[in-house]
Parts: structure tokens; C-alpha cells; sequence
């Protein structure tokens, strides 16, 4: 995924210091992107330099270095607009897991050393999916609730938008931890098969 | 404690098939509990002790401080309709029935006449947002509307326990979610106690306790800390 394109993204919104961008990145995409600071002022710094965004502001803090508030320029604005359309790369996913090394190195004549393994790391996704779960009712609760209370059709949209982002990407995280799910459980019966 | 199993098993087939094993289960008013095991782990079986529909073979199953063992075969019956709400897989709605007809039959079967409890059907399919469906026979409605008509039907007794049986089974995926949404909202507002078997994980996750069976035993139980809500 692209640092450089969620800044800009983010930035069409209103001109944003660091922090903001974070922040903002984090309510969207936070559950399953940790995007680090360093990563935000390096992709800034990137972004000044290839004139797609520039410094808008500078406010003074007291003890601190001054913040930098940045806007996007119409350059910026070109290259999201290009981003956007292009077609996602068709590969799959990279698919690694450690459980495929021990398989090759474990002594399977003692099969229980790998099932517990398998068991306890379904209910590491299990408990994963719970938390993902709980996360999207809360967001989807709090979005209807918002949207009933708010007769402005533009901040409406805006809460839709956000509530439909968030869900898409929870949703997306929750298909994955069943997948994995599902594998250790048919690969729990291969091996006890096999054994 | 709403539901306590004390030390229960059970068996079928003359003891050929032990399908529960010394099971030891709490679950408090307001909990949202699901059942997860494969086929033939006893989830089902569990269900249907706590529903009073079978008698296990040794423990206690006690509902809502009921010793259901100890009931006759009529107070079960009577405690069962007025304090258990049943959604199945399968919807078990009357074809030849309104949603709104259906959803009141538990009362009518009760002996109360549809006059007087015309407004609660009323307000149950508002509440699973059916209002403009209460004239549809199940025929016209869809398997996801089909079920909340089930899920109204259940509520009708006001039974504070709720138990379903795979409510998402029969359900394409984005309507199994909205349901899952609906139960867990109804869990929380109405302040009901929730029982679910499911094979699912994601219908699993909408819980706040899942507890998996194997061969008729707890082998594992999973539970979350309410999150801080974010807006």
C-alpha cells in the first residue's frame, strides 16, 4: 500500500500538520495499517521535495519545534486523481507462515507438539476476530447514531463515507483471521490423519 | 445467574453415543454466549437442555433459578413459552400466516386475543425494521426478513432467554451479519440473555463469551473486554 497516496488522500481534506495525518490515517485504517511517524515526515519531506505538497503554515510552540502545516498542490491533486484510476496490481498476496517451517522440521511422531500449536493459535484468531468484531458494532452503532442526529446532508455523507471505509477494511481483516481459522482446522485434521 | 449447568452429561442411543460429558456452565443475565464445536460435539444438545426440550441423563440444568428436571411436564411447558425465545435456522414460520400473524402466535397460543397484543407484533417488526412487510406471508419475503419475523416471534413472550440454533445458517452472508447485528443490539437494549449454536466464526465473534465444545466437553473458552467506544 502507498504511504505517499493516503497522505495526499488525506490531505485534499484541509491543509494538516503531522500529527493530524496521523491521526486521521489511524481513525480510517488504524486497525489493521500502523503507520509510524517516522513514516509520515519522511513521505512529507518526499512530497515537498516532488512539489506535490508544499508548506502552508508554521505555527510556534513553546519548548517544541515549530509545526509545520502542509497543503497539497495541484500537482498533488494530478497525481491522486491518476493513482485512483489505475488498476490494482493482479498478484496474490505473499502467503507465509511460520507453522509451514515447523512442519518441515517438527518430529511428527509426537503429533500433540504441533496440534497444540495449531489449537492455541485458533484461538489467537478467534479472540482476534472477536475484538474486530466488537470494534466494527461499536463503529457502526455510534455512525447510525450520529447520522440520525445530524440534518446536515454533507456531514452526512462525509459519516457514511467513513463508517462504509472502516467496515470494508475491518470486514476485510475478519475474512482473513476466518480463512486462517479454517485452514489450521483443516490442517489439524490432515495431520491427524497423516499421524 | 440466568443459566447454570451443574456437572451435566447426556447420552443417545442407550448410552452408545455420550454426547455431553460432566459439563459445568454459568452464564449471567445480559450475556451473549456462542456455542462453537463440529458436527456431533453436543453443541446442539446443550441447546436444547437449556430450552427444557430434553432431560439431560445426570447434573442439574437450572434457568432463571428453575430446576427444569424438577418441573412437571406442564409447568415446563408453561415456564418454556413464557421464558424462552426459540430462533432456528430454518425460520419455522406458518406459510398461510401474516409476518405480523406469525410473530404473534406465541400470545395467541397463550390465550390472549390478537386485539390486545396487536400493538406489541406491531412494534416488534418496527423494531426489526419490517414495518412495511407485517401483511407479507413468509412466501413473499426474503430468507434474511423471514428470519427477523422469527426473531420478533421470539421476543413476543418478552422471555428474558433467548437460543438460537445456526440463525445464520440459512443466510447469504451480508444478511447472516445483519442479523448477527440485530441480535447482539437486542441483547444489549432489551437487556436479554443470548445462547447461540453456531458452526461460525464470524457469527461466533458478534458474542461476548464463545465457548467451543469437543466430545462433549468445554475445550475452550474465549471472552472480550468491552472496548472503549470509538465515534
Amino acid at each position: 500500500m502507498s504511504v505517499k497516496h493516503a497522505l495526499l488522500g488525506l490531505l485534499t481534506e484541509n491543509p494538516k500538520h503531522g500529527y493530524d495525518l496521523k491521526r486521521d490515517f489511524d481513525d480510517r485504517l488504524g486497525d489493521i495499517w500502523n503507520l509510524n511517524y517516522g513514516q509520515i515526515y519522511t513521505t512529507l519531506e518526499r512530497l515537498v521535495r516532488d512539489g506535490l505538497v508544499e508548506l502552508f503554515d508554521e505555527v510556534s510552540q513553546e519548548d517544541r519545534p515549530d509545526k509545520k502545516i502542509y497543503r497539497i498542490t495541484s500537482s498533488g491533486r494530478n497525481e491522486l486523481r491518476h493513482w485512483l484510476v489505475q488498476p490494482l496490481k493482479h498478484e496474490p498476496r505473499t502467503l507465509r507462515d511460520e507453522l509451514f517451517l515447523k512442519l518441515l522440521f517438527i518430529d511428527l511422531t509426537d503429533p500433540e507438539l504441533i496440534l497444540q500449536q495449531i489449537r492455541e493459535q485458533h484461538s489467537v484468531y478467534m479472540a482476534h476476530m472477536m475484538q474486530l468484531t466488537n470494534r466494527k458494532y461499536q463503529i457502526d452503532g455510534s455512525a447510525r447514531r450520529a447520522i440520525e442526529n445530524t440534518h446536515d446532508d454533507t456531514e452526512r455523507r462525509r459519516i457514511e463515507r467513513n463508517r462504509l471505509v472502516s467496515l470494508v477494511v475491518l470486514d476485510a481483516a475478519l475474512f482473513h483471521a476466518e480463512a486462517d481459522i479454517r485452514w489450521l482446522k483443516h490442517s489439524e485434521a490432515r495431520i491427524k490423519e497423516l499421524v | 445467574m440466568t443459566v447454570q449447568l451443574h456437572n451435566v452429561s447426556h447420552e443417545y442411543n442407550y448410552g452408545k453415543v455420550q454426547a455431553l460429558r460432566g459439563i459445568n456452565l454459568d452464564i449471567r443475565a445480559g450475556q451473549f454466549v456462542a456455542i462453537m464445536g463440529a458436527s456431533g460435539s453436543g453443541k446442539s444438545t446443550l441447546l436444547h437442555l437449556i430450552a427444557g426440550l430434553t432431560q439431560p441423563r445426570d447434573g442439574d440444568v437450572i434457568v432463571l433459578g428453575h430446576h427444569l428436571g424438577k418441573l412437571s411436564d406442564n409447568d415446563l411447558t408453561l415456564f418454556r413459552r413464557r421464558n424462552i425465545g426459540l430462533i432456528f435456522q430454518a425460520f419455522n414460520l406458518l406459510p398461510t400466516m401474516t409476518a405480523l400473524e406469525n410473530v404473534m402466535l406465541p400470545l395467541i397460543i397463550d390465550g390472549k386475543s390478537k386485539r390486545e397484543i396487536r400493538a406489541r407484533g406491531e412494534h416488534l417488526l418496527r423494531l426489526v425494521q419490517l414495518t412495511d412487510r407485517m401483511d407479507h406471508r413468509p412466501d413473499e419475503l426474503s430468507g434474511g426478513q423471514q428470519q427477523r419475523v422469527a426473531i420478533a416471534r421470539a421476543l413476543m413472550n418478552e422471555a428474558p432467554v433467548l437460543l438460537a440454533d445456526e440463525p445464520t445458517g440459512n443466510l447469504d452472508s451480508k444478511s447472516g451479519e445483519d442479523i448477527l447485528y440485530l441480535l447482539r443490539e437486542l441483547v444489549e437494549r432489551e437487556n436479554r440473555t443470548m445462547v447461540m449454536v453456531t458452526h461460525d466464526p464470524r457469527a461466533a465473534a458478534y458474542a461476548d463469551r464463545i465457548i467451543t465444545l469437543s466430545d462433549g466437553q468445554i475445550s475452550e473458552e474465549l471472552g472480550i473486554v468491552a472496548e472503549v467506544m470509538v465515534s
